[in-house]
């Protein structure tokens, strides 16, 4: 094992030589090698950001809160969940009057593509939600100014709602809206309350794009009948939300009176179904991304091999010297594969430097945007980088140095 | 076979057997094939060489005598016939096994000196111990002393262009030097030099044969070939003779 160690060391020392006696052209070779790194690199971090981005976006839903929806959101089955029945309120105060190991159940339903008029002002396609009690509990929304609404406003359907940020901003351009009156597909409410702002990249379907009131409200304004809502359930205990959700979803099935032989006809849907539905839509983008960039490496591996080739044609003599003196095979292989490594090590380095000061000036003069996708640039990505450009360095140099260390010593020592 | 290798009645040169030679040759054929065509380079030679034996192999070109000192400096195995290397049969060894042997046992000095051309004179006689696995305080050490022993030690951090013909064949003579060989094999060292750099190489081979050291000595020049002790004749792939010299050059 030391003489194993002894014959690396010495192959690196003499690749590190051979690299140093001739810059220009290890430099060019290595071009290759760095753009390739640079675009994988800088694509894998805008497939992070963009994943890191949604996973961070869909935290507010919570991840100890369950849905039930008439839908499964991961299901691929549409058309058959059409038929499925609505959830219903009879449904909902059954539910949460029998769960035990929920902190809250709330209901919600969503009216959606509603014009929202304040003065001169008008926002369209905006998506109206009415809320039940305890909407706050499960749900992470927050009041940035004014109130959400009072029991009695909730029970009695009072015409108020609560805005979105984004909205605030389109409608009264910063000014102050408590108290006053906008009209939703004309039905006059008043502004008790203005959101947080969540940010993120759903647009429409966030908060900040929303006008939040009382379910009754909803139902009075754009009518109740075929309509499906939504139940949140929150998990009393986090580490324990799967017992939340196998009791939620036994008690759905007690209250619609499935067999054990039927399929659930609800959806019981978390965060967690929401991002495994985003990574099934970015794995195409993922793959078709990672390829297309992938490819330039290939052609820098292919650009390492030709000038490793040229390299052993060029110092055929030097081979043969070196075999004179007695140098195995397997030395002058490492020497050559020590070269074609190194060479690939360092413009792997070279690549992940400069496409980590190009993550740097995109986040800092191009995404500007809080909202927007950043480029995250992780320290796995430094760790797979290098391990990727070693091996690239190891597979383009194989055959170049199995070739320097079969040369017959003669012959090579013949060579002009 | 003897009789015609160590002809010429002189005993004392048929004591020669693989048991006392460093190194003994038997009956070494090397066929090449040339397309349909079979070429024999040798045809059957027998040799032998004792331990601080100083020898030149002679021959005119085509003779077989670079096919000789190839097997001989196992950097090509014979067809066939048996090679015994200090009592070892090597003819049937690895290319792994003859680089062993060339690291150890052999020191080459060639016509066109072969030093890396971009390495300093130090690094291009501590390359042998690179190779046997020698570390590196120890390898600059003696590779110091084999540069001291050729007097270039004030030349050790100098590139081969950097140096006349004569300090190259130098370097490369204490590159053999380095690993204390049982043979040194030169070919044609003066080939390259003028005469009189080349007798000062020749003074020296002479040198390292009085501090013990076995040399074979391949040449055409008659002149170069005087230096050593005995001159063994190829022609045809064969020897055709085999004579002790009577009046040394430089001796003395």
């Amino acid at each position: 094992m030391p003489r194993f160690f002894h014959d690396t060391v010495e192959g690196i020392r003499m690749a590190r030589t051979a690299l140093r006696a001739n810059p220009l052209r290890s430099s060019l070779t290595m071009l290759g090698i760095i753009i390739g790194i640079v675009t994988v690199t800088l694509m894998s971090a805008f497939l992070t950001g963009l994943t890191n981005m949604f996973h961070e976006t869909t935290s507010f839903m919570g991840t100890d809160v369950y849905y039930i929806n008439k839908f499964s959101w991961a299901g691929h089955d549409w058309r058959s969940q059409m038929n499925r029945p609505n959830v219903t309120l009879d449904e909902f105060r059954e539910l949460r009057d029998r769960m035990t190991t929920a902190k809250a159940v709330s209901v919600s339903a969503q009216q959606g593509n509603e014009n929202v008029k304040y003065g001169a002002n008008e926002v369209v396609g905006v998506q109206v939600v009415g809320i039940g009690p305890q909407y706050d509990v499960t749900s992470s929304v927050e009041i940035a100014d004014g109130r959400l609404f009072g029991q009695q406003e909730l029970v009695s359907a009072r015409p108020v709602c609560v805005i979105g940020h984004d909205l605030w901003q389109n409608l009264f351009h910063g000014a102050n809206p408590i108290g006053k009156q906008i009209r939703v597909g004309g039905y006059s409410l008043e502004i008790v309350g203005v959101a947080k702002q969540v940010g993120g990249m759903f647009g429409q379907f966030s908060i900040d794009q929303q006008v939040v009131v009382p379910l009754q409200t909803l139902f009075n304004a754009f009518g109740q009948p075929d309509r499906t809502l939504t139940i949140a359930v929150k998990a009393k205990n986090v580490l324990q939300k799967e017992d939340t959700k196998a009791e939620a979803d036994y008690l759905m099935r007690v209250i619609r009176k499935l067999k054990p032989s039927q399929q659930d006809n609800f959806g019981i849907n978390s965060e967690d179904e929401f991002n495994d539905m985003f990574d099934n839509l970015t794995r195409v983008l993922k793959i078709i991304g990672l390829t297309i960039t992938g490819l330039s490496l290939l052609v820098g591996g292919i650009g390492i091999m030709n000038i490793m080739f040229v390299g052993v044609k060029e110092r055929t003599r030097e081979i043969g010297i070196r075999k004179a003196v007695g140098a195995r095979r397997r030395m002058v292989l490492s020497q050559f594969l020590s070269e074609a490594a190194m060479l690939c090590l360092l413009a792997g380095s070279v690549g992940l430097l400069l496409a980590y000061a190009g993550s740097v000036y995109v986040n800092t003069h191009v995404l500007t945007d809080s909202s927007a996708v950043h480029l995250q640039f992780t320290l796995g990505l430094i760790v797979s980088g290098l391990l990727i450009s070693l091996a690239i360095g190891v597979v383009s140099g194989i055959i170049p140095a199995w070739r320097a260390s079969k040369l017959d010593p003669v012959e090579a020592l013949r060579y002009e | 076979m003897n009789e015609q290798i160590f002809g010429n009645g002189q005993a004392k040169q048929s004591t020669h057997t693989a048991e006392n030679s460093i190194i003994y040759l038997e009956d070494i054929q090397k066929i090449y094939r040339m397309g349909t065509e079979y070429v024999y380079a040798l045809r059957g030679l027998t040799i032998g060489v004792h331990m601080n034996e100083y020898i030149a192999i002679m021959g005119p070109s085509g003779s077989g005598k670079s096919t000789l000192m190839n097997i001989i400096g196992c950097l090509d195995t014979p067809t066939t016939g048996n090679y015994y290397f200090d009592g070892v049969n090597v003819a049937g060894l690895d290319d792994n096994d003859l680089a062993d042997i060339r690291n150890r046992q052999i020191g080459f000095v060639f016509q066109t000196f072969n030093l890396l051309p971009r390495s300093d004179s130090l690094h291009n006689v501590e390359l042998p111990l690179i190779y046997a696995g020698v570390g590196k305080e120890e390898r600059r050490q003696r590779a110091m002393e084999a540069l001291d022993h050729v007097q270039l030690a004030d030349r050790a951090h100098h590139k081969p262009n950097e140096l006349s013909g004569g300090q190259r064949q130098r370097v490369a003579i204490a590159r053999a030097l380095v690993t204390r060989p049982s043979i040194i094999l030169a070919d044609e060292p003066t080939g390259n030099l003028d005469s009189k750099t080349g007798e000062e190489i020749m003074r020296l081979f002479n040198e390292l044969h009085d501090q013990g050291n076995t040399i074979i000595l391949v040449t055409h020049e008659e002149d170069i070939a005087r230096h050593a002790a005995r001159i063994v004749r190829i022609k045809d792939g064969l020897v055709e003779s085999d004579e002790p010299v009577q009046e040394r050059a430089l001796v003395g």
